[in-house]
């Protein structure tokens, strides 16, 4: 009676592909697992933060080299030029006009 | 299998964590460059044809003032230009198309001091004015000179972006009103 209950090999594999085939289908319908990495324990935490703060790292080097390089002179207005001096210096011409 | 759908959640996860890192890195280079350059990209943008055309000129100093006032109510964009040695001068006097005789005479007598005005065609004040009318204030017509001010003295040209008869009346207002204040002219 024992040896007719007993599974065969080929059944328990078969079982086990059944198994398989729905823990698969379960998982692909799950979401990502969303990480929180802070609270993650520390090597760990390290690893999966280390990415983001290398790309945050290297925008703000970029950002700073971007914001210390001089502008090009073709797109400087009034580049070296005291403005105020520059608006007298025209009430100045106006006023010596000679051939109104 | 269960691992490999895991390790395929992993792979979604990783690459959201690249395309976040991506936006970032664009959201602030972007950032930077738009308050760094736009600015004076768009003033430079919105700045005189002359005024692009001879501001990177050595020897020459070049300022747009976009809203010059010539009363309460008009205000004119004006392009000056101020020669920092003499080749920026002879610069500019050969830009601005003024004959060797002139300057020579210029240059030797007592109205070297004097600011001379003369209107020029609108967007080429290189160019003396054509005498076939164009540009006269008539009625229906458009006002299409701009006046142009010179002073070898000071070495300086300036341009005024004129857009209509008003603006040059009122240019010869803003010089006779100064010299009425200062006494310089009495009609008493």
């Amino acid at each position: 009676m024992e040896e007719k209950n007993k599974p065969t090999i080929d059944e328990m594999i078969e079982a086990y592909r059944q198994y398989s085939r729905r823990i698969d289908e379960l998982c692909r319908q799950l979401p990502p697992p969303k990480v929180d990495f802070t609270k993650l324990p520390p090597p760990y935490r390290h690893r999966a933060m280390s990415g983001r703060i290398k790309t945050l790292s290297f925008a703000a080097v970029v950002a700073l080299i971007l914001l210390l390089l001089p502008l090009p002179d073709a797109m400087a207005l009034n580049r070296g030029v005291n403005y105020d001096a520059s608006v007298e210096a025209v009430g100045i011409m106006i006023r010596s006009v000679n051939n109104f | 299998m269960n691992q490999h759908g895991t390790m395929k959640n992993t792979e979604k996860l990783n690459k959201r964590d690249r395309l976040i890192n991506t936006l970032i890195v664009i959201a602030v280079i972007g950032g930077v460059l738009a308050v760094r350059y736009l600015p004076p990209a768009i003033a430079y943008w919105r700045s005189s044809e002359v005024y692009k055309r001879y501001s990177r000129v050595e020897g020459v100093r070049a300022t747009y003032i976009k809203d010059f006032p010539l009363n309460d109510t008009l205000t004119v964009a004006v392009t000056l230009f101020e020669a920092t040695d003499s080749a920026g001068w002879s610069y500019l006097l050969n830009a601005f198309n003024e004959p060797e005789e002139v300057r020579d005479v210029v240059e030797e007598s007592t109205v070297k001091n004097k600011v001379w005005i003369r209107l020029a065609p609108k967007g080429h004040p290189e160019e003396k004015v054509s005498n076939d009318g164009q540009g006269e204030n008539k009625e229906g017509k458009k006002w299409s000179y701009d006046a142009l001010l010179k002073s070898y003295d000071m070495r300086t040209i300036c341009v005024f972006d004129m857009k209509s008869m008003e603006q040059y009346m009122a240019l010869f207002e803003y010089g006779v009103d100064i010299m009425l204040d200062k006494g310089e002219i009495n009609y008493n």
